[in-house]
């Protein structure tokens, strides 16, 4: 690499190299002495750049002269003219000066602020007053309110509500966590209303909040403080206090104000309420900004005991650096805190201690991939730690977390849900004779779309746990509402039909008192379910709504069948049409996976399986799944021949399992690897039964064939640990062993004897194996 | 007489500060051996332009009027002067930051005691905290501080404009303080990327350079 220009080494120090270009770059320095000088150079000039820019250009090169400043009595008078009575001069404010006065007209005190006249005309100032504009139009209680806004030739001024009352931080100094909490809760009402309108305060600080007499907090200046704080600004007088509930995005050049801007401050204001400090102390105004924007505050928790961590992760959640990682508006955290105090759950994870999290778990998975290649730990531990991993990282979003939880709240959804669903179902289930016809479908019918509604309603609410509860009983209704609608008020009954005669719900016993429902009616409402279930999921993206989605589909696969006159009910059609399904969603399952959908995938490759399972289980039964059906073997050697065969199959489809190398399907490979030996053992140990037509030449095959087998399991299992052949095997000779005893060496005591002796020659063979492994690896490497 | 004197000179720094600035470069080290050893009017005049406006904007954040924070400025010169020509001062104890920032407070302070009550701006007595100007004990010596740093880089960023061809400061401005893209700034100036690269390190690099020598960094450690 040749030396780089000025330009890459500035990207460099701004860390805007590629991840390839960086290292080169970085090898590059390390052996040209000229280059590394002058990295270190520009390192040093973009720390000075960056304290001039917290000043501000204009600050710097030329600095602006105040002017025109209101600064007595005598003078706001002059401007303010006979309505207002000056009483005194109060402050300087961040945009203007502030003096008490009394309206004449209406006889109470006020509040009166001049713009600065220099600001009047600028971008700031015209900002300024269009807020104005609107605060005054907008009341609320916990909010100074604007009386008017006024223009006096050049100068402009905001008359505005007296406050008598002492700032926040002084107010709550005697009160306990659940009043300040109380009080708090009240100022962020009074910001969310204003964010609710698009104004936001910019300036939050507890001058700006005081809390009267009645403990009734007021925020003044809404909308009309200054845009931003920097050390230009306060240099120069212009700003007063310390800066430190300046949210980072304000302090940095160039400033980008939003709601969350706000909702730092009310952050800082919340660490105070839980520590009575601030969360960054520094008095050195450039460590201080410097803190805002690079470092995190100390967890209030080690400032001060006993500080409930719902809090503090709210807390910390305000203070995040990245606006986009804060809560966006005030309403938002206004929502967290009221759910803490409702004694609800709060999921807000602050980014920082994430990044902490992920730091830690992200060195442990580079360990743990080191301790599994040196076999420290098993597949199987390597496994369950990963999964832990992934989750502590990805972890599911709060309301699936919380719906996942059996807790109380949880229990009686869910206990609710599923009796409605019932009660709906005996409506199906039995005859209602009494009842007018058009009745009869009406409960299930408003119980439906009441749950719909409700559902749709709390999941615009943002309370997915409920949303999802009243969505999935909806869910479930619908099917059954529907063949109760169509079934009751004899729409597309079964008779209209030529191919739709054949009805899979009519009872077979007593005909009358079920309901007779005809396939295309079943056709609609399974299709309609699967319609809903699939419209569900995508919003929801919530698992259940997969499972009742591939159960609709199955359904509605049913009934294409039957109204397709493709299946007459033989075992046979039935298996060969659902393999072929339980493939394809076993296939689709492993491509979902693949792409990282492992929610999806899951009940898709489980429900798979188990079609996959039962229809080669069928197709077994009836001798179909060996192509050769040789002569010499009889019927039942031939099924059970069969069944072995499936075994194989499980055992082939677990070692492709294995090649896709992900979580799940390393699962399924190990319930297929323990239906494989179970179906190949438990076939020869059937194969043997009396009762079974199998020739006695033949069992004497079965009977060498099941010991062998399963000693050859029991020693399989050595090359990839795996359980189920070991315990499969260890099964197999026991049975084994029974079948000799009962039939072959029945009543031979030497046959227990050599049992014994073998087990223990085995044993002392398993203290001679490692020295011979030994031996023959010394000698290989020799 | 010699109060007479200072008087109108501080008033001109404080009217041209960057001025004075201008005239000459004067790291502090050399301000403050000029105080001591010789009656030059032109060290005086250099140290007021420094200092004036810090006491006086200073003073204005405690909460006094533009008249009487400039009357606090001028006694914290003179307060300053007497006690550094009596020795009081030593530069290996302290900042001279600090210890100008002690002087100027105490006498603000004297200032505010003898103002009659209704002319005090930050007046508590209405029972209000409305824009209370004092309600942090450490935001004086904050305000100080940045004072004092952003006087320092004020009064480097001068030097090096004067030092270097001004287009090539024009680019640094432009190029680093406006944060406008590389590209604009080229065409604006008619000059190369690379020559606004290096405009920048420049600046930067003799920026850094002079603000050790302003505060005598280079020369017996803290000033």
């Amino acid at each position: 690499m040749n030396c780089p220009n000025l330009a890459v080494i500035e990207q460099y120090i701004s860390g805007r190299l590629k991840t390839i270009e960086q290292t080169e770059f970085e090898k590059h320095i390390e052996l040209c002495s000229v280059c590394k000088a002058a990295t270190a150079e520009a390192h040093q000039n973009k720390l000075l750049l960056d304290e001039l820019r917290t000043f501000g250009s204009d600050n710097l090169i030329s600095a602006k002269q105040i002017k025109n400043r209101i600064d007595t009595i005598a003078r706001a008078q002059e401007i303010l003219g006979n309505r207002y009575k000056v009483v005194q001069k109060i402050g300087e404010g961040s945009s203007g000066e502030v003096f008490q006065a009394v309206d004449t007209t209406l006889d109470r005190p006020v509040a009166v602020k001049f713009l600065q006249a220099n600001d009047s005309n600028s971008q700031a100032g015209t900002e300024i007053w269009h807020e104005a504009k609107l605060m005054s139009q907008f009341n609320h209680p916990n909010i100074a309110h604007i009386y008017e806004v006024c223009e006096a030739g050049s100068q402009r001024f905001i008359v505005m509500e007296w406050v008598d009352g002492r700032p926040l931080t002084e107010a709550w100094k005697e009160l306990n966590l659940q009043q300040r909490l109380r009080l708090y809760c009240a100022v962020l009402d009074a910001v969310a209303a204003a964010h609710h309108r698009g104004i936001i305060h910019r300036d939050i600080k507890p001058s700006n909040i005081l809390v009267t007499a009645d403990f009734i907090p007021k925020v003044l200046d809404f909308g009309i403080a200054v845009k931003t704080c920097s050390l230009g600004m306060i240099a120069q007088g212009l700003y007063h206090g310390t800066p430190a509930y300046s949210a980072p995005e304000q302090i940095s050049q160039p400033v980008k104000i939003s709601t969350a801007t706000d909702v730092f401050a009310l952050g800082v204001l919340l660490y105070q309420l839980l520590t009575d400090t601030l969360p960054f102390p520094q008095t050195d105004p450039k460590e201080l900004f410097n803190a805002i924007r690079i470092e995190y505050p100390e967890l209030p928790s080690a400032v001060q005991e006993k500080i409930p961590i719902p809090l503090q992760n709210i807390c910390l959640k305000s203070l995040e650096k990245n606006p986009s990682q804060r809560y966006t508006t005030a309403q938002n955290l206004s929502d967290d805190v009221n759910r803490y105090l409702r004694g609800e759950k709060v999921w807000s994870r602050p980014s920082f201690l994430v990044d902490k999290v992920q730091q830690e778990v992200f060195h442990h998975r580079q360990k743990l991939s080191v301790w599994h290649s040196n076999q420290l730990i098993t597949q199987k531990e390597f496994d369950k730690l990963e999964n832990i991993y992934e989750r502590m990282i990805t972890p599911p979003d709060p309301s699936i977390i919380e719906a996942r939880q059996l807790s109380l709240s949880q229990v009686c959804l869910y206990l609710g849900g599923w009796i409605a669903v019932l009660g709906s179902f005996v409506l199906f289930y039995k005859s209602w004779e009494q009842i007018p016809i058009l009745w009869r479908p009406m409960p299930a019918l408003a119980a439906t779309a009441l749950m719909a509604a409700l559902g749709i309603t709390m999941w615009k609410r943002n309370e997915s746990r409920l949303a999802v509860g009243f969505l999935a009983t909806a869910n479930l209704l619908i099917p059954i509402a529907v063949l109760l609608m169509l079934g009751q008020w004899h729409i597309l009954p079964a008779s209209h039909y030529p191919w739709g005669t054949e009805s899979l719900a009519r009872g077979s016993t007593d005909a009358s008192s079920y309901l007779a429902l005809g396939n295309v009616q079943l056709c609609i409402a399974s299709s309609l379910w699967l319609a809903f279930s699939l419209y569900f999921l995508r919003t929801t993206r919530s698992s259940i709504f997969a499972i009742f989605s591939i159960i609709a589909f199955l359904m509605f696969l049913t009934v294409c069948y039957v109204i397709g006159d493709i299946v007459n009910w033989e075992r046979e059609a039935i298996a060969a049409h659902y393999l072929i399904p339980g493939i394809g969603l076993f296939i689709v399952g492993i491509v979902l996976d693949r792409r990282g959908y492992v929610h999806y995938a899951v009940p898709l490759c489980v429900i798979g399986l188990i079609l996959v399972v039962v229809c080669l289980s069928v197709l077994a039964k009836l001798k179909k799944v060996l192509i050769v059906e040789p002569s010499f073997l009889s019927s039942d050697e031939l099924i059970f021949l069969n069944f072995m065969c499936n075994g194989v199959i499980y055992l082939v489809l677990a070692g492709i399992c294995r090649l896709f190398k992900t979580r799940l399907q390393r699962s399924l490979a190990q319930i297929l690897n323990w239906l494989g030996p179970i179906h190949i053992l438990g076939g020869l140990r059937v194969l043997d039964f009396d009762r079974f037509t199998v020739p006695a030449s033949h069992q004497i095959v079965y009977r060498t064939l099941l010991p062998i087998a399963s000693i050859a399991f029991v020693f399989g299992s050595v090359a990839r640990q795996m359980k189920s052949f070991f315990f499969s095997g260890l099964g197999g000779i026991a049975l084994a062993v029974h079948k000799l005893t009962t039939k072959t060496f029945e009543g031979l005591f030497a046959w227990p004897v050599s049992l014994i002796i073998t087990g223990i020659i085995w044993m002392f063979v398993s203290f001679l194996v490692p020295r011979w492994k030994a031996s023959v690896d010394l000698k290989h490497k020799k | 007489m010699f109060k007479t004197i200072c008087q109108n000179r501080i008033t001109s720094a404080a009217n041209e500060p960057q001025k004075l600035l201008m005239k000459d470069w004067a790291t502090t080290t050399m301000i403050l051996d000029g105080l001591k050893t010789s009656d030059d009017t032109t060290v005086w005049q250099r140290f007021c332009g420094h200092f004036n406006p810090l006491v006086v904007n200073f003073a204005r954040h405690i909460g006094l009027s533009a008249a009487d924070a400039e009357d606090a400025a001028q006694e914290t010169m003179l307060a300053f002067l007497k006690a550094f020509r009596g020795g009081k001062y030593d530069r290996q104890k302290g900042r001279l930051s600090d210890w100008l920032f002690g002087i100027a407070r105490n006498v603000i302070l004297d200032v505010r005691k003898r103002l009659p009550r209704e002319q005090l701006m930050a007046d508590d007595s209405a029972g209000t905290s409305y824009w209370n100007l004092v309600e942090d004990p450490d935001a004086a010596k904050f305000s100080w501080d940045t004072q004092w740093r952003r006087m320092t880089l004020v009064a480097c960023l001068e030097q090096v404009s004067k030092e270097l061809d001004p287009a090539v400061f024009e680019a640094f401005s432009l190029y680093a303080l406006e944060d406008k893209p590389v590209e604009e700034v080229a065409v604006q100036l008619t000059m190369s990327h690379n020559a606004v690269y290096i405009a920048k390190s420049r600046v930067l690099s003799r920026l850094r350079q002079l603000e050790r020598e302003f505060e005598g960094l280079d020369e017996k450690g803290v000033v």
